[in-house]
C-alpha cells in the first residue's frame, strides 16, 4: 500500500542495496531517533527537577507554611533531602520517579502517582474522542472538498478550516459552552463525570470538549486530505481509471482515498502529539479533571511535586508519541527512512 | 518572657490571617431581616441532595487543618465539637457535651453525652476528648487554631467528665469549641493508626454524615450516619458534592435541576438565579480590607491618608465594586457578632474630593505614587482596587494595582516586608473580634505598621471588657472610629463573598454566616 | 500550535528581479492583501484608541454590564468601562507581544539558520541538535514552565514566545540555505574568496526573505494564540493590564448573563490570528498543498 505514493520509488532499491552491509538505513534511523528520544527525556527530567530549585522561595516555605519556626524548617529541609548537593538530589529524585514514586501533593496529601493515575484516563478519553471527532469530519470534508474543487462546498470547508486553525481552542470552547447554554438552557449538565461513575453522563459531558478540540485538529486533517487527494488526481492511475470508464466517484474511492491515506495518517499521528498542549486548555475550560488541569493548578499553587510529575508525564507522552510517528513514517513512506 | 509573648502573638496573627483570608473568604453575622430558611410541610426522611461545589477540600478532611471554605464545609458534616452553635451563631447549644460549667475564669468542666459513637462504631470517651483537644495545640500538628487556645491542661475527671484548665481567662473558648473545625472531636484509637496524609482523604467523626466515596477531582459522596446521636436526624439519605469549578456550569446545573444547590461568587448571577425562582441565601457581609503601610513613604503622612479616605467614593465602590451588595464598614466585619456598621458620619468616610485635594496640598507632597497589592487568584477583589485607582486619580494620586500570588502576599505581610504601600485582604468570620484587629495592629510584631500606644491600650481594654456583648460591641465601635480618624486602614466596604443558591425542592435549609452549611442535617427534600 | 503547515515558498531566487515583490504580492495575492488590510485596521484602531475613543480604558463610562448600544458599541464590563476601548487597549498588548516575539524569533532564528546552513559541519550539527531538543517539547508546556519560574512580565512573555518560535525559524531558513549553498552564484562568490558574512547578507538574505516573511506571519499567528492561552490560564499578561486572553477568563463568570463579554475578545483574537494566517498563506505563494 505504501509503494508508489510518489514517483521517486525507482531510486529506492538501488540506494538500499548499496548500504546493505552496514546497518540498514531504517535500523540506523530508528536507533538515531530512539537515542534522541532518550536525550530529550533526560533534558525533560532536568527541566522538571530544575523547576523546584528555580522557583522563587523554597519548597520548605510552602510545606511548613508562613507560621513555622526555624526548627521545623530545618527538619523539613533534612527530610526533603534539600541539604544534600544538587547532583545527589537529582539522582535520588530520578530514582524515586523511575520507580514510580512521584512524591505527595502538599495540598491534599494524595500520592502524586494516584492523582495522575486518576486523571490520566480522563485526558486519554478526551484525546481519543477529539481525534475521532477530527477524523470524522476532517477526512470526509477534505475528500469531498477535493472532489468538488472550487465549488461552494469547497469554499465553505476551506473557510471552516481557516477559522478552525485561527481560533484558540479555549476561546472556541468558551464560545461553545455559551452557545450551548443559550440554545439548551435546561440541559441537565453535571460538569464532568468520569466514565466509571456514570457512562451516559460521561458521554454527555465529553461532547462539547471533543468538538472544541476536534475542530482545529480536523482542520489540519481536512487541509491535508484535500491536498493529498488533489495530488493523487493528477497521477496516472486515476487518469487511467477514469479513461477505462470508472466514474469519478468510483475512481476516488478505489485509488484516491487509499493513496491519500498514508500522508494523512502521518498528520493525524502528529496531531495526537498536539493534543498534549491543547488538552491543558480544554480541560481548564470544561473543568475536566485531567492531567492538563492538574498541571495548571499545581503550577499556580506551587505544588512542586505534582507540577514536576505533570511536566514529566506530559512531556514524555509527547516525546513517545513523536517517536511513534517517526517509526511509522518509514513504514508508510520508505523514502524517509533512507534520508 | 517577652519572646514567648511575641511568638504567641505571631501565632495568633498568622492563625487568624489564614482563617480569615483563605482563598474564598468566609461569611459572617446576620442581617436579621432575611432568615434565609425555606420550609413547607413536615420534614421527611430519605432522598439525595446534590450540591455543585466550586472547589474540593484544599487541606483535606482533618478538622483542625481546615482553613479554607471548601474544607470547612466537609468537616462540618463529618465532625462535631463539644458544643454547637445555634443559628444566630452566637448562642451555644449542647452537642457532644450535654452540659458545661465555668468553674472559674480559667477552668471549665464538660459532661459528655451518652451513647455517642464515631462513624466506625467506636464509642466516644473522655480519652478521645482529651486527645482531640491536646492534638489541636500539639506543635507538631501545625494547626492554625493552636494559638487561639491557652490550655494549661486537659484532665479526665471520670468517664463522662472532662476538665479544661486555662493558663489565662479566654472569653472565646466556648465559641472555638463549638466550631466543628476549631474544636472537632476525633477518635483517639483510629487517629493513632493514621499518618497525616491519610487524614486528608479519610474521616471518622461523630457528625450526621459520613464519607462514602472520595473521587478526587469530581465527586465526594456522603451518606447518612445511622448511628447519629440526635435522633431522627439527619433527614437526607445521601449528599453528593459534585465538583464544578466553572461558575456558568454551576449556574446551568442548578437552573436545569441537575443539582439542588450551588454557591455563586458573583452577585449578578445570584440575582439572575433569584429571578428564575431559585432560593438565594442571605448575604453575610465581610470586610474588604486595605491595609496601609503607615510607617514609611507618603502614607506616613496623616494628611495624605485622610485625603485618600476622603477621595474614595465609597458609594460608587459599593455600587459597582461590590455590585450593590456592600455596606459601609469598620475593620471588624459587620457580620461578626461584635461588629457594627459604619456610616457616612464615620470620620473621613463621606466623599469629598475638594477637601481631599486641600489636605494633599497641605501635606506638601506632590506627585504621589502608591502601589496596592492583592491576591492573584481572587478575581473578586480586583475590580474594587481598579476602581479605587480610578477615583484617586481624580485627586491627583496614582495608585498602581498589582496582583501577586497569595502565598507571596501572606509572607510579605507577616514578615513586615510589604514591598508595597497597600495590601488588600478579604475577611472571613473569626472566632473572636479581637483577632481582626490583632491581624493588622497587634503590638510588637513585624507585620504591624502602626506605632500608637493609645490604640494598643484600647485594644487591650476591649479584650478584658466584661459585661456582655453590648459593652464589648461599643468598645469595638470606638476603636473603629479611632482607626478611621487616623486612617490606619482603609475600609471601602463590607460585602458578601459568596451566596448559597438552592432549588425550592430543598426544604429547611438554613444558610449560615460561616458559609459552611453547618445546619445541613436539618434539610429534607420536598 | 496547529498552524505549522509546511511552507513552500514560491518566488525563486533571482535577486535583482525582486525589488518590487512586495507590491506585486499585493496585486496578485488577494489573501495576503486581505490579511494585511485586516491587520492594519486592528493595529491602527488599537494604537490610536486614545485618540478616537470617548473614554479611557479604565474610567467608569456607564452602568456596569450594559449590553451593546449606540453609546457603547460592545457594551460595558463589570465596572462599567467601555468594552470596545478595553478591547482595543488589550489589542496593543496582545498584538504587540506577538509582533515583538515574532520579530525576535526572526532575528535569532534566521541568524542561526543562515549560520548553520552556510557553514555546515559541526556548527550545523550542534545547532540543529539543540533545535531538535527544543522542538521535542510541547510548546505550551515549555511556556508554562518558563512563566512558573519567572514572573510573567510582558518582556518575559516576548522572550518565551520567541524561544518557542526560534527553532522552526532556524529550521526553515537552514533548509533553504543548504539548498542555496549549492547554487552557482553562492559557489562562485565563495570561490572568489568573499567572506561568509558578506555572502550571508548579499546572497542568502535576499533569497530567504520571502520565506522569512511567511514564517514571520505564521509565528505571529501562533504567538497570539499561545499568549492568549497563557493569559487565559492566568499565567500570561497579568490584570489589571488587559489582554484578550485574560479578558475571556474574567468574562467567563458572567458568560450566561452577559454573552458579549467573552465573545468580544474571542472575536478579536480570531480576527488577529486570522489576519496573520492570511498573510502567511498569501505570501507562501499559494502552493497547492496549502489549499
Amino acid at each position: 500500500m505504501s509503494q508508489s505514493v510518489t514517483g521517486a520509488s525507482g531510486a529506492q532499491p538501488r540506494q538500499r542495496a548499496l548500504r546493505l552491509p552496514v546497518p540498514p538505513p531504517l535500523v540506523g534511523f530508528i536507533i538515531r531517533r530512539a537515542l534522541r528520544g532518550v536525550i530529550v527525556l533526560f533534558a525533560l527530567s532536568l527541566l522538571a527537577f530544575g523547576l523546584v530549585h528555580l522557583l522563587p522561595g523554597s519548597p520548605v516555605d510552602t510545606l511548613a507554611g508562613p507560621y513555622s519556626d526555624a526548627a521545623t524548617r530545618a527538619r523539613l529541609t533534612t527530610d526533603l533531602g534539600l541539604d544534600k548537593p544538587l547532583p545527589v538530589q537529582y539522582v535520588t529524585w530520578l530514582a524515586n520517579t523511575l520507580s514510580g514514586d512521584f512524591g505527595t501533593s502538599v495540598f491534599n496529601g494524595l500520592p502524586v502517582r494516584e492523582l495522575i493515575g486518576d486523571r490520566l484516563p480522563n485526558t486519554l478519553q478526551l484525546a481519543v474522542f477529539a481525534t475521532l471527532t477530527s477524523i470524522a469530519w476532517g477526512i470526509p470534508a477534505g475528500a469531498l472538498s477535493a472532489m468538488k474543487r472550487g465549488r461552494l462546498f469547497d469554499a465553505t470547508a476551506r473557510a471552516t478550516t481557516f477559522v478552525g486553525l485561527a481560533i484558540p481552542v479555549f476561546a472556541f470552547g468558551v464560545a461553545l459552552v455559551l452557545l450551548f447554554s443559550i440554545a439548551f438552557p435546561s440541559w441537565p449538565t453535571l460538569g464532568f463525570v468520569p466514565f466509571s461513575q456514570d457512562p451516559a453522563q460521561n458521554l454527555q459531558s465529553m461532547v462539547l470538549p471533543s468538538i472544541a478540540l476536534g475542530l482545529p485538529l480536523g482542520s489540519t486533517l481536512c487541509r491535508f486530505m484535500r491536498s493529498s487527494m488533489l495530488e493523487v488526481y493528477e497521477q496516472d492511475f486515476i487518469r487511467t481509471a477514469l479513461a477505462t470508464g470508472s466514474t469519478h466517484l468510483q475512481a476516488t474511492m478505489r485509488h484516491g482515498l487509499r493513496n491519500a491515506a498514508a500522508p494523512v495518517a502521518t498528520v493525524a499521528g502528529l496531531q495526537m502529539a498536539g493534543i498534549v498542549g491543547n488538552s491543558i486548555l480544554i480541560e481548564n475550560v470544561f473543568a475536566i479533571p485531567g492531567i492538563g488541569q492538574l498541571t495548571v493548578t499545581a503550577i499556580t499553587q506551587h505544588d512542586v511535586a505534582v507540577a514536576q510529575a505533570c511536566i514529566l508525564v506530559l512531556g514524555a507522552t509527547y516525546v513517545v508519541l513523536n517517536f511513534a510517528v517517526d517509526l511509522l513514517l518509514p513504514l508508510i513512506d520508505p523514502q524517509i527512512g533512507a534520508k | 518572657m517577652s519572646l514567648v509573648t511575641n511568638s504567641r502573638r505571631i501565632g495568633v496573627l498568622a492563625a487568624s490571617l489564614v482563617t480569615l483570608v483563605a482563598a474564598v473568604a468566609g461569611c459572617g453575622g446576620s442581617s436579621a431581616e432575611s432568615p434565609g430558611t425555606t420550609a413547607s410541610g413536615e420534614p421527611r426522611r430519605g432522598g439525595t441532595l446534590t450540591i455543585g461545589e466550586d472547589s474540593q477540600p484544599l487541606s483535606g478532611f482533618d478538622p483542625i487543618m481546615a482553613q479554607s471554605f471548601n474544607s470547612k464545609r466537609m468537616v462540618s458534616q463529618f465532625y462535631e465539637g463539644l458544643l454547637a452553635l445555634d443559628t444566630d451563631l452566637e448562642t451555644l447549644k449542647p452537642a457532644l457535651a450535654t452540659e458545661w460549667k465555668e468553674v472559674s475564669p480559667t477552668e471549665y468542666q464538660f459532661t459528655l453525652r451518652e451513647n455517642v459513637t464515631f462513624h466506625n462504631g467506636e464509642a466516644l470517651t473522655a480519652e478521645d476528648v482529651k486527645f482531640s483537644l491536646e492534638r489541636i495545640v500539639d506543635p507538631d500538628q501545625h494547626s492554625p487554631y493552636a494559638s487561639l487556645y491557652s490550655f494549661e491542661s486537659i484532665d479526665i475527671v471520670d468517664d463522662k467528665t472532662v476538665k479544661v484548665v486555662l493558663s489565662r481567662p479566654q472569653s472565646s473558648l466556648l465559641h472555638l469549641l463549638a466550631q466543628p473545625w476549631s474544636g472537632g472531636i476525633v477518635d483517639k484509637s483510629w487517629m493513632e493508626g493514621k499518618d497525616k496524609d491519610a487524614l486528608k482523604t479519610q474521616e471518622n467523626g461523630t457528625g450526621p454524615f459520613k464519607l462514602q466515596e472520595f473521587q478526587e477531582g469530581s465527586l465526594i459522596s456522603t451518606v447518612r450516619f445511622d448511628g447519629y446521636w440526635d435522633s431522627g436526624l439527619p433527614y437526607l439519605d445521601q449528599v453528593n458534592y459534585r465538583l464544578m469549578a466553572d461558575e456558568s456550569t454551576r449556574q446551568q446545573a442548578l437552573s436545569s435541576g441537575a443539582v439542588d444547590m450551588i454557591q455563586t461568587r458573583v452577585p449578578k448571577n445570584a440575582e439572575a438565579l433569584g429571578k428564575r425562582g431559585l432560593q438565594v441565601g442571605p448575604a453575610y457581609k465581610l470586610t474588604y480590607w486595605v491595609g496601609l503601610d503607615v510607617s514609611q513613604g507618603p502614607l506616613a503622612n496623616e494628611k495624605v491618608r485622610q485625603a485618600i479616605s476622603l477621595g474614595l467614593d465609597r458609594n460608587q465602590l459599593i455600587e459597582i465594586g461590590s455590585q450593590g451588595t456592600g455596606e459601609l464598614a469598620y475593620t471588624i466585619p459587620p457580620a461578626d457578632p461584635l461588629g457594627t456598621a459604619a456610616t457616612e458620619d464615620t470620620p473621613f468616610y463621606r466623599y469629598d474630593p475638594e477637601q481631599a485635594k486641600k489636605l494633599l496640598a497641605e501635606s506638601g507632597l506632590k506627585d504621589i505614587k502608591l502601589k496596592i497589592n492583592l491576591q492573584a487568584d481572587n478575581s473578586q477583589s480586583l475590580p474594587t482596587a481598579q476602581l479605587m485607582s480610578e477615583q484617586l486619580k481624580k485627586i491627583g494620586i496614582e495608585l498602581q494595582v498589582q496582583q501577586i500570588p497569595f502565598a507571596t502576599l501572606v509572607s510579605n505581610l507577616l514578615s513586615g516586608n510589604w514591598q508595597t504601600d497597600m495590601i488588600v485582604l478579604n475577611a472571613a468570620l473569626n472566632a473572636d473580634a479581637s483577632q481582626y484587629l490583632a491581624l493588622w495592629f497587634a503590638k510588637g510584631i513585624p507585620s504591624t505598621k502602626v506605632d500608637d500606644p493609645k490604640l494598643w491600650e484600647m485594644m487591650d481594654e476591649a479584650i478584658s471588657t466584661t459585661g456582655g456583648n453590648d459593652a464589648r460591641r461599643a468598645k469595638y465601635q470606638e476603636i473603629g472610629d479611632y482607626i478611621a480618624q487616623n486612617v490606619y486602614q482603609i475600609v471601602p466596604y463590607a460585602a458578601p463573598s459568596q451566596f448559597d443558591v438552592w432549588s425550592p425542592k430543598v426544604q429547611g435549609y438554613q444558610a449560615d454566616a460561616t458559609g459552611t452549611r453547618i445546619f445541613l442535617k436539618n434539610v429534607w427534600m420536598g | 500550535m496547529t498552524h505549522a503547515a509546511p511552507v513552500r515558498v514560491g518566488p525563486e531566487a533571482v535577486p535583482n528581479r525582486q525589488r518590487h515583490w512586495f507590491a506585486a504580492f499585493l496585486r496578485t495575492r488577494r489573501e495576503a492583501s486581505a490579511g494585511i488590510l485586516l491587520l492594519v485596521t486592528l493595529v491602527v484602531l488599537s494604537m490610536t484608541v486614545h485618540l478616537w475613543a470617548d473614554y479611557t480604558p479604565s474610567e467608569v463610562a456607564g452602568a456596569p454590564f450594559s449590553p451593546p448600544s449606540a453609546q457603547h458599541l460592545l457594551g460595558t464590563d463589570d465596572l462599567g468601562r467601555d468594552y470596545l476601548v478595553r478591547l482595543m487597549t488589550a489589542g496593543q498588548t496582545s498584538l504587540g507581544i506577538a509582533f515583538f516575539a515574532a520579530a525576535l524569533a526572526l532575528l535569532v532564528g534566521s541568524a542561526i539558520g543562515i549560520a548553520a546552513g552556510l557553514r555546515g559541519g559541526w556548527l550545523d550539527s550542534w545547532l540543529m541538535a539543540g533545535i531538535d531538543l527544543v522542538l521535542s517539547f510541547p510548546s505550551l508546556l515549555l511556556a508554562l514552565s518558563a512563566v512558573t519560574v519567572f514572573n510573567p512580565t510582558k518582556t518575559i512573555l516576548v522572550l518565551v514566545l520567541a524561544l518557542i518560535a526560534v527553532p522552526q525559524f532556524a529550521r526553515v531558513v537552514r533548509a533553504k540555505c543548504l539548498e542555496l549553498r549549492e547554487r552557482e552564484f553562492v559557489l562562485s562568490a565563495r570561490v572568489s574568496g568573499v567572506p561568509d558574512p558578506v555572502i550571508a547578507v548579499k546572497h542568502l538574505l535576499p533569497n530567504v526573505l520571502p520565506l522569512m516573511t511567511v514564517q514571520f506571519a505564521n509565528t505571529a499567528a501562533i504567538a497570539i494564540l499561545i499568549e492568549s492561552s497563557l493569559s487565559y490560564l492566568g499565567l500570561g499578561v497579568q490584570p489589571p493590564d488587559p489582554s484578550w486572553g485574560n479578558m475571556i477568563y474574567a468574562a467567563q463568570s458572567y458568560m450566561i448573563e452577559c454573552p458579549w463579554l467573552p465573545l468580544g475578545p474571542a472575536g478579536a483574537l480570531l480576527l488577529a490570528s486570522f489576519a496573520w494566517g492570511l498573510i502567511g498563506e498569501g505570501f507562501s505563494g499559494g502552493s497547492r498543498s496549502l489549499i
